[in-house]
């Protein structure tokens, strides 16, 4: 119920178009704001839910519901949520990634340094939102030449490179740990968190080991005492938990999440983390480019244009100055929007029950094999690349994980630089 | 109905691009064919329970703007107690059970709310 709450929530809002252009300017804030209304929506539906079915709901003083049966009935937490990761490709050439949870993303073909931080995000310039690259208007009379961008075959080793687009929220994360201590922390200790991160066991009755240790001499460091593999890349299972004194119990496997209301007393968050990553070539569009300078043009195309844009400009200023010399119009020249990489590109987001069963270079591997490249650009459809790979997930979660199992969702997107051959 | 679909089955939902609200009511998807300045863009999406019979607390959503520059795509799991799931799975067999059983003279919608109510009132997650 949380997952189709949230997602009703987020189609609603981010497919506004008055919202796009809000992420253009500040996705940071319209993001989290999309976050914060699907969380609401959740907190509401689960509220409705209840009230509906005939319980009696409190709303406790720290923000969480309680259910009862009556005035006198036993009072019980309600709990729910999910996680959500968004990707949003902006205008072509920008690519948002924002999650909560462990839904996590990998992009294919790129390595982490091309990841940014939201922080350094800078909207592009309005004109460059309706440009047409590889299309460029050549001035008449002028001897520019349009210079079209050459590409390279897919390289063999590009698919050992690959970047983790969303944030880690396990509760291995330090970052995730001091962030939490510092929202509630244990009171009598106040660089722990009261939110318990410890490793899990399949035995009950087992004490569970804390994943984080202070040494005496102040430093941090994991215990790595884990108990069993959630994974095949042999990561620990792990969750945070309530504390033994909390009024009402409750655990999760990561440390952001939507609804979760109890949880979020605690420190867990439904504020998403946010990275971006450019996905055209850096140009000096924003600088050199912006120069005005004037070029000859006969006088009937002169009485029509307000300002002039040459895209693809030739490489040599010499050429340029040959034309640049009478006054008329300003023109603006611009560097050809180009691809960040000049082969193509993967995207898989995926529910755990995707990453599971994968290591990340499998993954891939997987997608950015040349034959199924091949056989999705001749057949214009990408289906049996990724029903290839949801078989291939079912026969590794039934090896790894047998009637356990978990859900499996992906959705994948493959970006063909234009042109492509 | 969502998550009846069977294994591995796709619609096709270019109706979905005309058709926004239909966005809510698909499983198994695939889309193709997004273009924007700079790329030509393929996506896919398809959810599977993992398990036949498994409840799917998976959901996921595609977008794209009406000028083919903007696409959106989302995945969210869902976890922890949901009675939602009592509901979908044991209220189709509600008719059957309790007209058989119990309540032969009352109406289904009754029995409903009161099979939800004591199921409830147990406080249990049979899931």
């Amino acid at each position: 119920m949380a997952a189709q709450i949230g997602r009703e929530s987020f189609l609603n809002e981010l497919t506004r178009p008055d919202v796009i252009s809000r992420l253009r300017v500040n996705p940071k804030s319209t993001l989290e704001t999309a976050f914060a209304n699907a969380h609401r929506a959740i907190e509401s539906a689960l509220r409705n839910y209840y009230e509906s079915t005939g319980w009696i709901i409190m709303r406790h003083k720290d923000g969480y519901y309680l259910r009862s049966r009556g005035p006198f009935g036993p009072l019980a937490c309600i709990h729910g949520g999910t996680t959500a990761t968004i990707l949003v490709l902006l205008d072509g050439r920008r690519l948002i990634v924002a999650n909560v949870g462990d839904s996590t993303a990998l992009i294919c073909g790129l390595s982490p340094n091309h990841m940014r931080s939201i922080d350094t995000w800078t909207p592009l310039p309005q004109f460059v939102q309706s440009e047409v690259p590889y299309t460029p208007f050549v001035p008449p009379s002028s001897n520019v030449m349009n210079i079209p961008p050459t590409y390279d075959p897919l390289p063999t080793d590009i698919r050992n490179v690959y970047a983790e687009i969303t944030t880690d929220h396990s509760p291995e994360n330090l970052n995730e740990y001091f962030r939490i201590a510092q929202f509630r922390s244990h009171p009598m200790m106040p660089n722990v968190p009261e939110l318990q991160f410890i490793y899990d066991s399949k035995s009950p009755s087992v004490d569970r080991i804390p994943i984080f240790h202070y040494s005496q001499d102040g430093t941090i460091h994991r215990t790595g005492k884990g108990e069993y593999y959630k994974n095949v890349r042999s990561e620990w299972a792990t969750f945070v938990a309530t504390p033994p004194h909390a009024p009402f119990q409750d655990a999760l496997a990561f440390t952001r999440s939507l609804g979760d209301l109890h949880l979020q007393t605690y420190g867990i968050t439904h504020v998403p983390s946010i990275t971006w990553i450019d996905l055209t070539k850096p140009s000096d569009i924003t600088s050199d480019a912006r120069k005005v300078y004037k070029v000859q043009l006969p006088q009937h195309i002169q009485a029509s244009l307000v300002s002039l844009c040459i895209c693809n400009p030739p490489e040599s200023k010499d050429i340029i100055h040959d034309i640049v010399h009478s006054p008329t119009c300003p023109v603006f020249f611009l560097n050809p929007i180009e691809p960040v990489a000049s082969y193509p590109l993967a995207i898989m987001i995926g529910s755990d029950g995707i990453w599971d069963n994968w290591v990340y270079s499998e993954v891939s591997s997987f997608m950015l094999d040349p034959k199924r490249i091949k056989e999705a650009m001749q057949n214009n459809s990408i289906s049996s690349i990724i029903t290839a790979f949801i078989q291939n997930n079912l026969q590794r979660g039934n090896i790894n994980f047998g009637p356990t199992a978990d859900n499996m969702t992906a959705i994948t997107l493959y970006l063909l630089p234009k042109l492509y051959p | 109905m969502l998550y009846n679909l069977p294994l591995l089955s796709f619609l096709d939902f270019s109706d979905f691009l005309s058709n926004p609200s239909a966005l809510a009511q698909y499983t198994g998807r695939i889309h193709e064919g997004i273009s924007s300045n700079v790329y030509k863009i393929y996506a896919a999406a398809i959810t599977d329970p993992g398990v036949a019979g498994k409840q799917n607390q998976d959901d996921l959503f595609l977008w794209e703007s009406p000028d083919k520059q903007t696409f959106i795509a989302g995945i969210l799991d869902g976890h922890g107690r949901d009675l939602g799931q009592v509901r979908l799975i044991l209220f189709p067999l509600l008719p059957c059970i309790m007209r058989f059983k119990y309540f032969s003279n009352t109406s289904v919608a009754y029995h409903e709310t009161h099979f939800c109510s004591w199921l409830l009132r147990l406080d249990v997650n049979p899931f």
